[in-house]
């Protein structure tokens, strides 16, 4: 049948010969996607053999590499960075059965605790990490004192501590991103493969197992590789937490390098070829096992949202969610709201304090405005053009008959392979060099390009799942009644992976306002964005004018979310 | 369940062609960008204060006319420090004396902004006029312009309205006297102690920190980045040696953070009994509150003369040239003395600035021996001393 739809369509109107044209526009698309990520790919694996500063006359040499790998610390740090990536697996099995939880079973209260899920991915991570640390102190950490008090025996959480670390990524991070993708591809699973095996006498975890894992493959494993990439480039929450306890992890040192008077750019770029290796095996397992467990999960015939039945099971998974959720989400955030309004944060033994003094300090400020409106204008200009670029792209790569697609699946992987803070200095050196595009620099254009450019990964692979689980025959259908291509994905393609698009937009409208490796050093004062200057603050550690910013930031992006929640399950298909 | 892969079976020998072209075009456009990305120093030579030079000698007329051509750019961009405090109190102060420019002000160090700001420079793009910072323009004079021929007016250069540990006239810290002028001069390399649990009497040496008691007491800044750790730790190798530093980082267990409160918040909540490293306007706060800190240098190492944040430069290529000129006229100044300065509680050199708000233990005491680290030479053994911190802390 999908040969005589092929057919059909293909004679159905007299065009130039469709090699030349899918030709043309492969080799177009070829060289732009490859433009903008081998360029400054190319750029970072040069300058590690650079060893002058950048911008003097440039000097070959292998210094920048055994200085970088010879240091004692980088081998302490990469095994560090190894073992707490190692919560990536924590994570997507929790993420997966929340997710199961959340769409298919519809336990109770699902709604509060997706969103709650959102939230907590949310806030930003110098806040609640800081929020955390005034909860689990070992000294002074109110946790530790409740439980001193109550139990009659000696406990003391550590927060200065690996699992400290392992606990507040899971927590702030790991599983509510991973929740946060993996929801869409749920949504887009028809129920009827549940209730066929059901109906073969399967249980709900045989189903879950044998039907639903299977199904989900490809979903689960971009989520997976991203939050492995993601851990390897962390450097946040260990710099906080971590370097008191003598953790000291890879993203750590590699920021340390870039930031440090004069910046060590050639050891840093060194070390971050580890990332473009360990990229390049992730995505080679990949891409050799999503061709071979790539399945559509939204038929022809509709779809079915028939809740899986669990019994009494899905009150008391209910009840450890919220739970967790209470433990996890709203004490740390509540503990960032408490600290805002704290005349030191954390410090509750003073007298009085209590002060409003750092909301009118920083509202005050003019320069705050002027990040909000940048903060917005980023977020919005990430958000609209990169699901612009990424269902594209995802969509070329995944339905199209382009050749050299997959030349194209391996290009958008590339942004991955370099660390934010090296993007953007290598963004920064390509916006001033080349004439061309030397009039965008210093605009928020540049902001936006490389926050795009950087979140291309996931938003791509995500798109391709999405797309993936529609079946084609749908398109075909459309296409043989009569309607155009645009009409199709307008009509049929679109509202079908509507949930998906509302989670990229949002995933990406948060990752650019709360990212600060990207921008830090593209930003100019005209430019400057909230989380840039969130970081000023805690640099200069202010940390409750930083908490100010980082509730600010919080509510910011719960409005975005909640509007666009709204907005999307509008256009799209809602389950419920 | 349909499998995609068996309809979509992509012939790879279809994307070889296509990506080899595009590899080709783009390592074709790589060594385009690659070639303009070697900015050699003559592309640096740009554009310097001329004008400003002429200005000086021609006198009022001169400076009414750079006034109001520094009026009709509008705006002046300072890279200047990260203290919060200061951005408030430079906007409301500068605002005052010169309604009809703004000033742009962003909180950054030109250490690691460096290679940026050069490359700016070289295509004509720079977004910054005007750095205060630290010692860190000593080693980018290449891209800064000359102060001198800048400051034009008597009150300003007036030699008898400076006073510093060098003797009467403004600091200048950089070997040509033109570039980096200090503004501020203060005592750094303090211990702090919570005095309700320790008593300053046991310890009065560095040498006393290495006491069994102190061992896992002690809290830092982290001397591995740039920053506050880095400054006193460097001084204390220079001071007392390398061994020393190795029994004190390593033997004591020092905790390390990099945050510039943390050391004074675990002092005051009695986490750690004594800090190194803290900057004075968290310490002064949390005595405001009614918090038992205590702040005081030690006979074996007093400390050192540091100018923190108070060193002025403009760059190379400034955008606003005149309102770059109006500005460093401005910041030394009584009133931009007094509104760089107090925020960060530091002392002004200007001998006419109020020193009510500096902390007592800022201020050099008689009979105590402070290295001057704002000097060239000690930049230099610097450099040196924090690499060496790094491989002697390690961790």
């Amino acid at each position: 049948m999908v040969a005589d739809v092929d057919s059909t369509m293909a004679g159905s109107r007299s065009r130039p010969p469709a090699w030349s044209l899918r030709f043309f526009s492969s080799l177009m698309l070829l060289f732009g996607v490859g433009f903008v990520t081998l360029v400054p790919l190319g750029f970072l694996v040069l300058n590690s053999f650079n060893t002058s500063q950048l911008g003097q006359e440039i000097s070959w040499g292998l210094e920048g590499w055994r200085q970088a790998f010879g240091a004692p610390q980088t081998v302490k740090a990469l095994l560090y960075s190894f073992l707490l990536s190692t919560r990536t697996f924590v994570g997507i099995v929790l993420a997966f059965l929340i997710s199961w939880l959340l769409i298919r079973v519809r336990i109770p209260a699902f709604a509060f605790i997706e969103f709650s899920l959102w939230m907590a991915w949310f806030l930003p991570p110098l806040s609640v990490t800081i929020g955390w640390i005034a909860l689990l102190d070992p000294k002074y950490g109110l946790i530790n004192k409740l439980l001193a008090g109550v139990l009659p025996f000696a406990v003391t959480l550590n927060i200065y501590s690996f699992f400290g670390i392992v606990w507040v990524h899971l927590t702030l991070l790991t599983v509510p991103v991973m929740t946060l993708l993996l929801t869409p591809a749920f949504r887009q699973l028809d129920a009827s493969f549940e209730e066929s095996a059901r109906a073969c006498g399967s249980g709900p975890l045989t189903t879950l197992t044998r039907i639903v894992l299977p199904l989900l493959w490809p979903a689960i494993l971009v989520v997976t590789i991203a939050s492995l990439i993601r851990s390897l480039e962390a450097f946040e929450i260990e710099q906080i937490i971590g370097i008191p306890a003598g953790i000291y992890v890879y993203g750590t040192r590699i920021y340390d390098l870039v930031r440090w008077d004069p910046p060590l750019y050639s050891q840093a770029m060194a070390l971050s070829t580890v990332f473009l290796s360990a990229l390049f095996v992730l995505v080679v397992l990949y891409q050799g096992f999503a061709r071979r467990h790539e399945f559509a999960t939204v038929r022809a015939g509709g779809m079915s949202y028939r809740p899986v039945t669990i019994g009494k099971w899905r009150y008391v998974f209910s009840a450890l969610l919220i739970l967790w959720i209470v433990a996890s989400v709203y004490l740390p955030l509540a503990m960032v709201l408490v600290g805002s309004f704290m005349k030191f944060f954390g410090m509750f033994g003073i007298e009085n304090p209590f002060t409003t003094r750092h909301w009118s300090l920083v509202l005050r400020d003019p320069a705050f405005a002027k990040a909000l409106r940048n903060s917005l204008m980023l977020g919005l200009g990430v958000a609209t053009l990169g699901v612009a670029v990424y269902s594209l792209l995802g969509y070329t790569i995944q339905r199209s008959r382009l050749v050299g697609r997959s030349a194209l699946n391996l290009l958008v992987w590339i942004p991955w392979a370099i660390p934010g803070i090296l993007l953007g200095l290598s963004l920064l050196w390509i916006f001033l060099s080349i004439r061309l595009f030397n009039f965008l620099y210093g605009t928020m254009f540049v902001l936006i390009f490389s926050v795009v450019l950087k979140e291309m990964p996931i938003g791509i692979q995500m798109f391709k799942t999405a797309f993936a689980q529609v079946t084609e025959e749908l398109e075909h259908a459309s296409r043989v009644a009569g309607a155009g291509l645009f009409t199709t994905l307008r009509r049929i393609t679109i509202p079908l992976v509507a949930p998906m698009i509302v989670s990229i937009f949002v995933l990406v409208f948060m990752s650019s306002i709360r990212d600060i490796s990207t921008p830090i050093l593209l930003a100019t004062p005209a430019t400057t964005p909230l989380s840039v200057l969130m970081l000023e603050r805690s640099v200069a550690g202010e940390v409750e004018k930083a908490a100010v910013i980082g509730v600010i930031l919080s509510v910011l992006a719960i409005i975005t979310a909640l509007v666009m929640r709204r907005l999307g399950f509008r256009m799209g298909a809602e389950p419920v | 369940m349909i499998n995609h892969d068996a309809r979509r079976s992509s012939k790879p020998s279809g994307a070889i062609l296509p990506a080899i072209i595009v590899v080709t075009v783009i390592l074709c456009a790589s060594s385009l960008v690659w070639r303009s990305l070697s900015l050699g120093e003559g592309s640096l030579s740009a554009t310097t204060g001329v004008f400003a030079a002429e200005a000086a000698k021609s006198g009022t007329g001169r400076w009414e006319k750079i006034v109001q051509e520094a009026k009709s750019e509008g705006k002046v961009t300072l890279l200047g420090p990260e203290t919060a405090t200061v951005r408030p109190s430079m906007l409301e102060a500068f605002r005052k004396a010169y309604p009809e420019i703004e000033l742009e002000y962003q909180a950054g160090s030109i250490g690691s902004l460096a290679t940026r700001l050069r490359a700016e420079i070289a295509q004509q793009k720079t977004n910054f006029d005007v750095v205060i910072g630290g010692t860190a323009v000593l080693r980018n004079k290449d891209i800064l312009d000359p102060l001198t021929s800048r400051l034009m007016v008597a009150d300003a250069t007036d030699a008898r309205l400076w006073r510093s540990s060098e003797g009467n006239g403004l600091k200048w810290i950089d070997h040509e006297r033109q570039f980096a002028a200090q503004t501020s001069e203060w005592v750094f390399g303090y211990i702090l102690i919570n005095s309700r649990a320790v008593n300053p009497a046991s310890i009065r040496s560095w040498s006393d920190l290495l006491k069994p008691e102190w061992k896992g007491q002690i809290a830092s800044h982290d001397p591995r980045g740039a920053g506050a750790g880095q400054e006193v730790a460097s001084y204390v190798l220079a001071k007392l040696g390398e061994k020393f530093i190795v029994e004190l980082f390593k033997g004591q267990d020092v905790a390390l953070t990099r945050s510039y409160s943390q050391v004074a918040d675990w002092v005051a909540q009695g986490k750690y009994q004594v800090g190194i490293a803290q900057v004075p306007d968290r310490i002064e706060a949390l005595k405001k509150e009614g918090v038992a800190l205590r702040a005081y240098s030690l006979q074996d190492a007093a400390g050192t003369l540091t100018g923190g944040f108070s060193v002025v430069s403009v760059l190379k290529g400034a955008p606003h040239a005149n309102a770059a000129t109006v500005f460093v006229n401005w910041v030394v100044s009584k009133a931009g003395q007094d509104a760089l300065h107090r925020p960060q509680l530091y002392p002004s050199l200007r001998t006419d600035v109020a020193r009510d708000y500096v902390p007592d233990y800022t201020l050099p005491m008689a009979g105590l021996n402070y290295l001057d680290t704002y000097t060239e030479e000690f930049q230099v053994t610097r450099v040196k001393l924090a690499k060496q911190l790094g491989e002697l802390i390690g961790r």
